[in-house]
């Protein structure tokens, strides 16, 4: 395991997992669309909206999964200082980024049919918009900082700051009175939802997850890469790049 | 699904801005792998040139 927090040899793992995850992310999709839209059932009371939930519920999972990812990465930053925990980092954030974009866009869509509004400022809604700012602000914060080390050390403080959002997310529909429905998978005494519904949900997130792990190995191979540019740019400003940089292999 | 349904355009459009932001993220990793890729061996290639010129 300690081998592949290399770089080098952790792009050799890449190039091995990246095609099972891609297939099996392009199956889960294919299976787990075909169930929602054309095998479960519309809901008694919202007819076929319900199948925005298909979509909202796994990226709205996503967006919260992302940031752990991001949280434990922070971790590695700070504590081993090791380099590929700040690749995982930054490579994370634009995806966690995209999975909360989802999440609001499509709960907006899911609002307006259902209360009757497409935003409300009720304590989910809002700390989920929070969470896309958090998200946003790290992004920036990696683009401003020009000395990668110097950026993780910060994105990491900023990251651990930030992770006190996710539970207030998750437990925000049991703190306070809110418009959004309460937890009806994850909750004490099971899933609330028909089988029929829930398989297809399941499915979709499995998915949702096995499409971050796929673009979250393709973003950090894209950093480490971006990493090894800007070694050889630096020392081809200095004079001639030594043979054994210009060697390394590109994945 | 019944497309003659209420709100169904709510659907659609969440499925279609799904598809979009998805889409997106695909093809802005595999067009920044490309372009790291090409600046890396524009860089390594220049590298090579000033090493054979030297000696």
């Amino acid at each position: 395991m300690q081998n592949y927090a290399n770089p080098t040899h952790f792009l050799r793992l890449v190039r091995v997992l990246l095609p099972v995850t891609a297939a099996l992310t392009t199956v889960l999709l294919a299976v787990g669309l075909y169930l929602a839209l054309f095998v479960a059932p519309a809901d008694y009371q919202q007819g076929e909206t319900v199948r925005i939930m298909y979509l909202h519920v796994p990226s709205a999972w996503m967006a919260m999964f992302v940031y752990l990812v991001m949280t434990s990465a922070a971790i590695g930053t700070l504590v081993f200082r090791h380099p590929l925990a700040d690749v995982a980092q930054k490579a994370a954030a634009p995806l966690g980024a995209g999975f909360t974009f989802l999440c609001l866009t499509t709960g907006s869509l899911w609002g307006k049919p259902e209360w009757g509004t497409w935003w409300v400022w009720d304590a989910r809604l809002t700390s989920v918009l929070v969470l896309f700012l958090i998200y946003l602000g790290i992004i920036a914060l990696w683009q401003v900082i020009e000395d990668p080390g110097k950026a993780a050390r910060l994105v990491a403080v900023f990251t651990l700051v930030g992770a006190v959002n996710v539970p207030i997310i998750k437990f925000s529909v049991d703190w306070w009175h809110t418009l959004h429905q309460p937890a009806s998978v994850f909750r004490m005494g099971g899933p609330t939802i028909a089988a029929s519904m829930l398989w297809p949900l399941l499915i979709m997130a499995v998915g949702f997850t096995t499409l971050f792990l796929t673009l979250h190995m393709l973003a950090m191979r894209n950093e480490i890469l971006r990493r090894r540019l800007r070694r050889l740019s630096m020392l081809a400003a200095d004079g001639a790049a030594p043979l054994s940089v210009v060697a390394e292999p590109a994945e | 699904m019944n497309l003659a349904a209420p709100h169904v355009g709510f659907v659609i459009a969440a499925y279609a801005i799904a598809f979009v932001v998805i889409a997106g993220m695909v093809v802005a990793t595999l067009a920044d792998y490309r372009s790291l890729k090409r600046n890396l061996e524009r860089v390594a290639a220049r590298a090579r040139l000033g090493r054979d010129a030297e000696s």
